[in-house]
């Protein structure tokens, strides 16, 4: 296969991961968690007093 | 430029730059055979592209298609015979590489250092870490970005795309990180903690990840490259073999000069000792020509007026008048020269495990990256954090492990095999040992010790041995001749000091005959004696005829008028080639004798030392096609050999050995050096290569193990700086230590390491 039609290939196969995973992420993951996770990490930078 | 030929088929060679690997050569081999007319091969190894053209063909043309590849070529400067040229190109590459490792070091071990310790972090630590890993990642990772760009552009990706996509991820992350996010700011540290918590991605920096990996894959590909074995080298040697200047025959005076202005059809004089100038017929005189390095045939050749003989060989006896008949290029040590070049340039080189695994490694670490940022999209986190995870994935996908996985391992290798005699040219050597399951050994001083030595004695009714020796001993000491050589040896070492000789005289191609201790003797040919009117009694003919038969080289003794007895001359098996056979069967190894020699010996050699399947009467031409021809069966094959004639099937074979004690011209052309001349090293040698490429495999497994468990934590957006170090510092850690555990390799010979097997008493 030549190059130009490998790479297209794996551009394709990278955009139907990404597809797949947008999907996935919307359904799988609880609202709930996202909320937690923002703010347990607004809660580690304030610790942190922007360092870290 | 030129033309290269406006007529028939020729070749071209070409240097080729900027390859990086296997692959490379690959891609180079592919995009010049689809021109018209042309064939062409890539080695990698030599950096060179042996290329074939039917009909006439441009050099520009085809240096401009290799360009269009994204490699660079030209045509080489001409050979220089007496070895003494820099090799410019490649030491300029390794000393641009030299910089880089040297620069990248000093710059990255602070980095790393005020990364990984808290206490040192100063206020604005980061903007200095910034100004010293810059240039570490722009400059010293330079080549890796090159290669991954040339990869990419034909769809492939190595490990140098895995070292480029990791380290400028980690490097633009950690300059978003200080530009646009919270990690510019005053006070800003690294904590000391190795715990899994959400963090704030544009709060963290991994310029030392970046710095980290590039210094130490740069190192590794340092060791590397300053290891990669010369193939111009066996060229140089085997030129170097040849007379220097020859005593030319001008208007009958003997004039003395330089080889190359010798013509065909002038006539040259070589005295005993002398290297035989060039290829020619014998005009005047006779002699014995030791061709052994050159044609495997232990016993010397006697020669005589119409006689031809070949050039580089050794007058081992009287003076000799040639007349020249083949001289420079045609020549048959030239044309051996060819072989071995030809059989360099074609050999495959195997691409680098951790090329074949990152070419799978890479596409997948990307799709995960992608996965995340679709995954954290997808369900709603902020795009900063969706972000922070993708490039996390990329940065601990990129192991700083992979780097020194295979050097460690090839240092610590090659170093215990040096302690152990055994001398590894190249660190591609071990990786291409993969697979070997056929030896082929040359007879002649590789499974024999190439010396004629007295192997027996025949003596006629009333004659001792001692007899027997002390005046053939004393005889033979006053002559050059290889056999007499031989026989008076063994008689000093046997009888001690030998009697005076009185009427010493040479029959040149014959014997000699002298008087000893009052005995009028004649030590020679059967014809000798037949001068002299002596005759043979039948059980001495007898076995005569039989240790001929068996491949022997008989001297007859006589004196007083009659015969005494009979000496056996011959290549005498070394000790320990039995016991390596059997141990070389052990490790799975099919044994083939190969030899130019004539197959009675061959058979009596391989029978004594337990080989099944000999190949004999091979000349030093075929010996390369022979191993080709195993290799065409689908065998992988290693080579054994010290002669000239061995020089081309060394650089043929997948793995080539040569006797320590061998030609330089076999020592260059083989990948492997054996300093103990036994065949013992031999098994050292795969064995040791065997367990190499086990550590480097475990290695590679390791130095990816690591960083793909890191993976998960990064894509669930949990990766911090400490970790990133961590799963760097373990890896290499864990490299440079299972790697050291081949410093307690042990020997096969018992000395000076035990042995781990008993060695079978001969």
């Amino acid at each position: 296969m030549k190059p130009a039609a490998r790479l297209a290939l794996y551009g394709v196969a990278l955009a139907a991961v990404f597809g797949g995973a947008l999907l996935a992420g919307n359904t799988l993951v609880p609202d709930a968690l996202v909320s937690n996770w923002t703010s347990a990490s607004e809660n580690e930078a304030m610790e942190h007093g922007g360092s870290r | 430029m030129t033309a290269v030929d406006e007529t028939a088929a020729s070749t071209l060679e070409l240097e080729i730059g900027g390859m990086t690997c296997a692959s490379c050569a690959m891609r180079i081999e592919k995009k010049l055979n689809r021109l018209d007319g042309v064939e062409a091969s890539v080695n990698y190894a030599t950096e060179k592209a042996q290329i074939r053209t039917h009909g006439p063909v441009d050099a520009a043309a085809l240096i401009a298609e290799v360009e269009k590849t994204g490699y660079t070529a030209s045509v080489p400067a001409a050979p220089q015979p007496e070895g003494d040229a820099p090799d410019d190109e490649e030491g300029g590459e390794l000393r641009s590489l030299r910089h880089r490792v040297i620069g990248a070091t000093v710059l990255s071990v602070p980095v790393i250092v005020l990364a990984m310790i808290p206490a040192l972090q100063f206020t604005y630590w980061q903007w200095a870490s910034l100004t010293l890993a810059a240039p570490v990642i722009a400059w010293a990772a330079w080549p890796f970005h090159r290669a991954a760009w040339l990869n990419l552009r034909h769809g492939a990706a190595t490990m140098d795309t895995l070292i480029s996509i990791g380290t400028t991820a980690a490097f633009l992350w950690s300059l978003y990180a200080l530009f646009f996010g919270t990690a510019g700011m005053a006070g800003m540290t690294h904590a000391f903690e190795l715990t899994i918590a959400p963090s704030d991605g544009a709060a963290n920096i991994y310029l030392e990840v970046a710095a980290g990996v590039t210094t130490f894959v740069l190192a590794g590909r340092y060791f590397e490259k300053r290891s990669k074995r010369q193939a111009g080298a066996a060229l140089r040697a085997l030129l170097d073999m040849g007379a220097k200047d020859v005593a030319v025959l001008r208007d009958g005076v003997e004039q003395r000069v330089p080889v190359a202005q010798l013509a065909i059809g002038d006539e040259f004089v070589v005295r005993p000792g002398e290297k035989i100038a060039t290829d020619g017929v014998v005009v005047s005189g006779t002699s014995a020509v030791d061709a052994s390095m050159l044609t495997g045939e232990s016993v010397p050749v006697e020669v005589a007026p119409g006689d031809a003989v070949t050039g580089a060989t050794v007058n081992a006896g009287g003076r000799l008048v040639i007349r020249a008949t083949r001289i420079g290029a045609d020549t048959q040590l030239a044309q051996m020269a060819r072989l071995v070049e030809e059989a360099q340039s074609g050999k495959a080189e195997m691409q680098r495990l951790a090329d074949r695994i990152s070419g799978v490694f890479v596409p997948i670490a990307i799709a995960i990256a992608v996965a995340a940022l679709g995954v954290w999209i997808g369900a709603g986190f902020p795009l900063a954090a969706a972000f922070t995870a993708a490039v996390a994935v990329l940065i601990i996908a990129c192991p700083c492990a992979l780097g020194l996985a295979t050097p460690i391992a090839l240092l610590v290798g090659t170093g215990r095999g040096a302690q152990m005699g055994v001398l590894i040219k190249g660190p591609e050597v071990l990786e291409t040992s993969r697979g070997i399951d056929t030896i082929v050994l040359d007879k002649t001083g590789t499974v024999t010790t190439g010396t004629m030595t007295l192997t027996g004695t025949v003596r006629a009714d009333g004659v001792s041995e001692d007899e027997l020796l002390t005046i053939a001993g004393a005889l033979e000491d006053a002559s050059e001749h290889p056999i007499a050589k031989a026989i008076a040896t063994a008689a000093r070492t046997r009888l001690g000091t030998l009697p005076a000789v009185e009427s010493f005289q040479n029959v040149e191609g014959l014997g000699v005959t002298g008087v000893v201790d009052g005995h009028a003797a004649v030590i020679g040919r059967a014809s000798l004696l037949q001068d002299w009117a002596v005759q043979l009694p039948a059980d001495l003919q007898h076995a005569k005829d039989s240790a001929e038969a068996d491949g022997n080289t008989v001297v007859l003794v006589a004196w007083d008028g009659q015969a005494r007895g009979l000496l056996l001359v011959g290549d005498e098996v070394k000790p320990t080639s039995a016991d390596a056979i059997r141990r070389l069967r052990a490790l799975g190894l099919r044994p083939v004798l190969l030899t130019g020699d004539n197959a009675t010996v061959a058979r009596r050699v391989a029978a004594s030392v337990g080989i099944d399947e000999v190949i004999a009467e091979v000349l030093p031409a075929e010996k390369v096609d022979v191993v080709a021809r195993l290799q065409a069966e689908g065998r992988k094959v290693a080579m054994v050999g010290d002669g000239v004639n061995d020089a081309a099937a060394l650089a043929q074979a997948d793995l080539g050995l040569a006797m320590g004690t061998g030609t330089d011209a076999a020592i260059e052309a083989a990948d492997i050096t054996l300093v103990r001349a036994d065949l013992l090293g031999a098994v050292d040698a795969i064995r040791l290569s065997r367990r190499t490429l086990t550590v480097i495999k475990t290695n590679l497994f390791w130095a990816f193990a690591y960083n793909a468990a890191a993976i998960p934590l990064a894509a669930f957006g949990l990766l911090n700086p400490m970790l990133a170090g961590a799963a760097m510092a373990f890896s290499s850690v864990f490299v440079v230590g299972n790697s050291l555990r081949l410093r307690s390799f042990r020997s096969t010979a018992a000395a000076p390491h035990p042995a781990p097997l008993e060695r079978t008493p001969r």
